[in-house]
Order: C-alpha cells, then structure tokens, then sequence
C-alpha cells in the first residue's frame, strides 16, 4: 500500500484523505476477488471444501493485520472474502442434487419471463422439444436446495412476481451439460442450475399468487404502449420497442447483425441514456410543481424528499417497464447516487458512483460478472467515465470523445461476443446517440400521454428518427472496410489488452497532473 | 515533558482511519458470507420436509391423464421425487426404475402393491426412526395433512371422538380397553373392543396408530 501511495503520489497531493481512495479500493478488490473464483471454476473448478479453508486463512490474516497495523492486509482479505464470495454462487448452483431424467418438486417465483437481451429462452425451450413459454424460476426444491431453474414447455402463461409450483423433469443441467454453443454460458451467468420440463401441465403448476408489484404494473405499461405502436411499419415497432425497453427479439437477425456491424447495438440497450432522459424530465416536472403556490409552507428536508420521490418514482417505474437488466440496474444505481449526492449536498463523481453500483450488483449476483449484457454496460460507462477527459485531448469534439473511450474498452468484449469488430461505429455511434435522444424523449412523452389517447403522434416521430438512425447505420455498414469479423480472443489477450489500456491511461493521467501542478 | 508524550501519544492513533474502514467492510462480508453458507448448508443436508411443507401433496388434483397416477416416493432411494405412472405399474416396477440405496430396508413391503393416486412412499433406511408423515404403509398423503395419526394408546376421549365412526361411548370403550389390557400392541386389537366391527376398523385403521 505503502508503495502504492508512493506511485500514486500525485493522488495523494489532489485528496484531502486518503481514506477516500481505500474505501474505493476496497470495492474494487472484493469485485476483483468475485472475478478471480468465477474465472477459477471456469478453468479448474470451484469446490467447497475451499470455502472453509479460506474462512480460516481469513481470521489468521485478519489477526495478524490487528497485530502489524497494517491497513494493506485488509485488502487481502478482501480479496479472499471476493474469491469465497464467487465461489459460494457457484458452488450453490451447482448443488441441485435432482440428476437429469429425475424428478424434481420447486416452489418458488417467476423472476425472468424471455430474455430482456437475446431471445435464447424459446430457442432452448426448441431445443428440449418443448412448447409454451419459458420462464426462470428462484425458489427451493423438495431437498431443500435453493436457486434457479429455466422451465420451458409450461404450457401456463406467467408474469414476472407470479409464486407457482411445479413438478418437472431435469432435462439438462447447466453445469455438466452443454448446449452445443454457448447457451450453458449464458444460462449460468443467469446463475441458472437446470432446465426443467413440466410434467404433467395440468397437474404441476399451481399458481400460488399473483402480487400487484411494480414489474405488474411496468410489464403493463410496456404492453399498452406496444399496443399504441401497432398502427407503425413493422421496422419502426421493433426499433422502438429495442430503443425504449431495450427488446431486441422483435428485430430481424438482418437487422441485429447492421446494428452489430456498426457497433449502436448499445443504443438498444436500456442503459444512461434513457435513466438520464427520465431523470431529466421527471426533475422537470417536479420543479415545476415545486413553483406552484401551496397554502402551506414545507420544512427545508422535506421539500428536498419529495423532490427526490418525486424523480426516483418515474425512474423505477420505467425500470420495472424496461426489465431489471444489468445495464438498467446499473444506470439506476449510478443516478440514485447523483440524487442522494443532491439530497445531502454532497459533491457527486460519477467514477465512484460506477464502482458503488458494480459492487452492489456483482454482490447480490457475483455470477453476472460473466454476463455480456453487465460487462458491456460497465465497460462502456468505465470508459466514458473515466476515460472520456483524456479523449478529448486527442478528440476535440466531447461526444465523439465519449463514442472512443467506450468502443475501445468494449473492443475485445465486442470480438469475444459478435466476432466483430466496427471501424465506422466511431463515427455513426455518435450520431447514433444524438439522434437516439429524441427518440427517448418522444417515447417517454408517450407514455405521458397513454392515458389520454394521445401518444400516437410522439410515437409517429419517434418512429421516423429510429428508422432514419437504422437507415444511415445500414448505409454505414455498407462502406467498405466499415467493420471487420475477429476470432473471439483468449483470456491472455485480453488481460494483455486491459493491462495495457490501464497503463497508459495512467501515464496519460500523470502527465495532465504534472502539467497542472 | 510529560505533557508532550501525552500530545504524541493522541497525536498518533492506534490504527488509521482507513483500518476501520477496511474492517467494517471485512465484517459486513463476512456476515453475509456466513448466512449464504448456512443457507448452502441447509439446501444441500436438507432434512425431510414436514408433510405441511409440501404443498403439492394437499394438491394431488383431481384432473390427471386417464390411466394415470402420481405418487410421491421419498428416503432412500436414488431418485426420489414425484411420478407420473400408470395404473398397472407395481411397486417393484416402480423402485427397480427409482433404485433403493444399500440402506434401504424393503423387507416389510408389499412388492406387489400397485401404487395409488396421491400416495406417498418413505422408504427406510435400516434402523432408521420411522418417518413422522409418510410410511411404508401406503398412507396417503392427503389422510396425513388432514390429520396427524392418532395414537390409541395416548389420545385422550376427545381425540378418539375425532375419528370416523367413534362417539363418545365407543371412545370411552377404547380407554377402558387400553386401562384392562395396559395398552395395545397392535392397532387390529382394536376389533377386540365392544361395539367396533370391521366396518368402523377399516374406516379408521388410515388415521391411527400405536
């Protein structure tokens, strides 16, 4: 640590406290030590025994930092107490003692109905053999194990918050069963431990309750303005809807690979963009009711709690419409921090507000950290936040500043993921994301005005722009030399990558420090 | 001079701010971690279910596939867990498929039993303590989530006068019965007692026990 702060120097002389840095560096090595199990078990497996073992190198560690004073053992520790944290998630989805062939009895709820980013559950559910919707299920089984199932051919149509019962058949299980391409990938970074065929429907489920929540009320939203949408070409509907909830299974596979092609496939993600769009108009609007003349006169704090209700709401209701995905958890996480900063006055930095939501997100589930949807959110907001400032000395213009730092933090996962790799996405994705403003905006003024009937004309115009935006991207991907197909990288490069990404981004950050002292 | 040594000693804390910081995060995790174990621990040594915990067996339903039967089969064996079957499968057919553990003792089972709809099947473990909620007997599950078994040898009038077919005089016979021969050794002494036929036995053999 010591050596560290010794490097570090110029950090030292810009803060107060150097406690401020520790408490972050803290977050970051428990995300670290999550990385490290995950990537552990990938290669030579995660047991349980070492959970003991590393409870116990714990307590000696954590007595001897008591003994020496010394503050830099503490990230040790935690560094082990991340790589236990990681291991644990996997070892719990691994447990499901239910072989495949077998029986298995789970009560639980419906957390995920189709995927919010690819459309991989009903092509798992054809897969098995299987019709009728699939759905992931988080409850306990007859033995008692507690985690995740995927259910497919459930013949019962389910919403997000519905409780059910249900016998089924393990058809495959994650861990020691592979689907031939990398659905076992995507299913365990969703922490799922099995697919299950219900057997039979009419007998198996029962549906315990159906609880007025929040993803009720979004899902319902989602699905009253899908329905005002239905008057526009069938393009326009599937770029809005990927646009404003991020859905990209209405899209065409033509048309995900231009988006892919052009790299703007992040403008359908729900991401900043649109929580930052909503925190906008919400805070809008509660500032002007804020002006409006009440009898009555409101204590200092308790204006600033409403105002702070009064944003945080729409932004959560949006969420619940959206779909809780990484990338929107993550957004939403980062402006609740800026609006708690607000509330107390407290001065805001985005950098540590992303480090405060990845180890939040990665802690309630450590296995995400394997989920291209949360790698490409963190990667693209970790570039722009920390990185952007840097671009713009290279780049004058900020927004196209801001399309460089992300693209070159999600370059190897865009190779690992898509095998592609965009040369024009520096120059549409810009565009892209100027032009994907207003879209946001008329779709969020639809939804304003759903109740009264009137959201057809704001969706007409949001229609037009996301066709024109979808146009110039298909013009772009024409050009040639626009993108070029990669070989997925190995975990080597890639560390090689970042490394090196990290490197020079300090030098470069020393340099602007020395030039300012 | 004193006072000085005082000054450095406040001056210079025992541990830096960023000790405590770092310890209350450790601690926090910690916590966390050790209740995600236990909860770890529970799933993967998980005790029998009660009868009650298990909503499915109060929900055997009533539609099912004609022919069809689904029966609960638990302890041990190597696949445990719900099956749909057909009305002709035996019970042998039925534990070749779920294949008994070394320990299971299959020795007071009728191999020939043909499973019925919403029975539910503990096989035990040799000299395992009998299950509380599902035994060899082919009690149904749903009989036992209506009503735990009743021990002749321990009710008292009130809960005899529970069971189908006993009032209060048969009940009052039962207890006279237990008093004069010091209890039953079997639940069919019961048709030893005045005023139970085979009729009122057969009604209730499912609901008691000794």
């Amino acid at each position: 640590m010591r050596l560290w702060q010794t490097v570090l120097r110029f950090k030292q002389e810009a803060a107060g406290w150097l406690g401020f840095y520790y408490f972050y560096a803290a977050l970051l090595t428990v995300v670290l030590g999550i990385a490290l199990a995950v990537a552990a078990d990938q290669y030579i497996g995660f047991s349980a025994v070492w959970l003991p073992c590393l409870a116990g190198i714990c307590g000696g560690l954590l007595l001897l930092a008591l003994a020496l004073r010394r503050a830099g053992l503490l990230l040790l520790i935690l560094l082990l107490l991340g790589f236990a944290w990681g291991g644990l998630a996997v070892v719990r989805m691994s447990a499901l003692a239910v072989p495949v062939g077998e029986a298995v009895v789970f009560e639980g709820r419906v957390i995920e109905v189709l995927s919010q980013e690819e459309g991989y559950f009903d092509y798992l559910a054809m897969a098995s053999g299987s019709s009728g919707p699939s759905f992931v299920m988080q409850g306990v089984d007859h033995n008692g194990w507690q985690g995740r199932l995927l259910v497919s051919g459930a013949e019962v149509e389910v919403k997000p918050g519905d409780r059910l019962q249900l016998v089924g058949l393990v058809r495959s299980q994650t861990m020691n069963y592979n689907f031939g391409v990398r659905e076992s990938d995507y299913l365990q970074s969703r922490g799922i431990a099995a697919a299950v065929r219900a057997v039979p429907s009419s007998l198996s489920f029962r549906r315990l309750a159906a609880p007025y929540s929040l993803t009720n009320l979004g899902a319902g939203l989602r699905q009253r303005l899908f329905a005002a949408m239905s008057g526009l070409p069938p393009l326009q509907q599937a770029l809005l809807k990927g646009m404003g909830f991020g859905r990209t299974e209405p899209l065409g596979p033509g048309q995900s690979s231009v988006l892919q092609q052009t790299g703007i496939m992040h403008i359908f993600a729900v991401s900043g963009l649109h929580i930052g769009y909503v925190v906008l108009l919400s805070s809008w609007l509660v500032r002007r009711i804020g002006r409006l003349r009440l009898p009555f006169v409101l204590p200092g704090l308790l204006r600033r709690l409403l105002e702070f209700g009064g944003v945080l709401l729409p932004v959560l209701l949006f969420d619940a419409a959206a779909g809780f995905s990484p990338s929107v958890l993550r957004a939403t996480l980062m402006a609740l921090a800026v609006l708690i900063c607000n509330l107390f006055g407290v001065e805001k930095h985005s950098g540590y507000a992303l480090i405060i939501a990845g180890f939040l997100l990665l802690l309630k589930e450590p296995l995400w950290i394997r989920q291209p949807g949360f790698l490409f959110s963190f990667m693209a907001a970790g570039g722009i936040v920390f990185t952007a400032e840097l671009w713009q000395r290279l780049v004058r213009w900020p927004l196209l500043a801001a399309a460089c730092s992300a693209q070159f933090l999600v370059l190897p996962l865009s190779a690992y993921f898509f095998n592609t790799v965009s040369v024009i996405g520096l120059l549409i994705s810009p565009l892209a994301v100027l032009a994907a403003g207003p879209v946001v905006m008329l779709l969020l003024l639809a939804v304003l005005l759903l109740p009264f009937g009137l959201a057809g004309a704001p969706l007409a115009g949001a229609g037009l722009l996301a066709e024109l935006i979808y146009r110039v991207a298909e013009l772009g991907a024409r050009l040639p030399g626009a993108f070029t197909y990669a070989a997925a990288p190995g975990l080597a490069a890639m560390l090689i990558y970042y490394g090196l990404v990290s490197l020079s981004l300090y030098f470069m950050a020393r340099l602007g420090h020395d030039e300012q002292v | 001079m004193a006072d000085d040594i005082t000054k450095d000693k406040k001056a210079a804390p025992k541990y830096d701010p960023r000790f405590w910081l770092g310890s209350v995060i450790v601690v926090m995790l910690a916590f966390g971690l050790g209740v995600q174990y236990a909860s770890y621990l529970r799933g993967v040594t998980a005790e029998l279910p009660e009868a009650h915990e298990i909503a499915a067996a109060a929900d055997f339903a009533e539609v099912r596939d004609e022919g069809q039967v689904v029966v609960l089969l638990e302890g041990a064996v190597t696949r445990r867990g719900y099956y749909v079957l057909d009305e002709t499968v035996s019970l042998r057919e039925l534990l070749e498929y779920a294949r008994p553990t070394k320990e299971a003792d299959i020795s007071q089972l009728d191999l020939a039993h043909r499973p019925e709809h919403g029975d539910a099947y503990y096989i035990q473990s040799q000299g395992e303590e009998e299950c509380a909620w599902l035994t060899n007997a082919f009690v149904s599950a749903e009989t036992v989530l209506e009503e735990p078994l009743i021990n002749i040898n321990t009710a008292t009038a009130q809960e005899l006068e529970a069971l189908p077919g006993i009032g209060r005089v048969k009940a009052q016979a039962i207890i006279d019965y237990r008093v004069e021969h010091q209890g039953f050794r079997l639940k069919e002494e019961l048709l030893g007692v005045k005023g139970i036929g085979a009729k009122i036995y057969e009604a209730l053999a499912d609901r008691i026990e000794v």
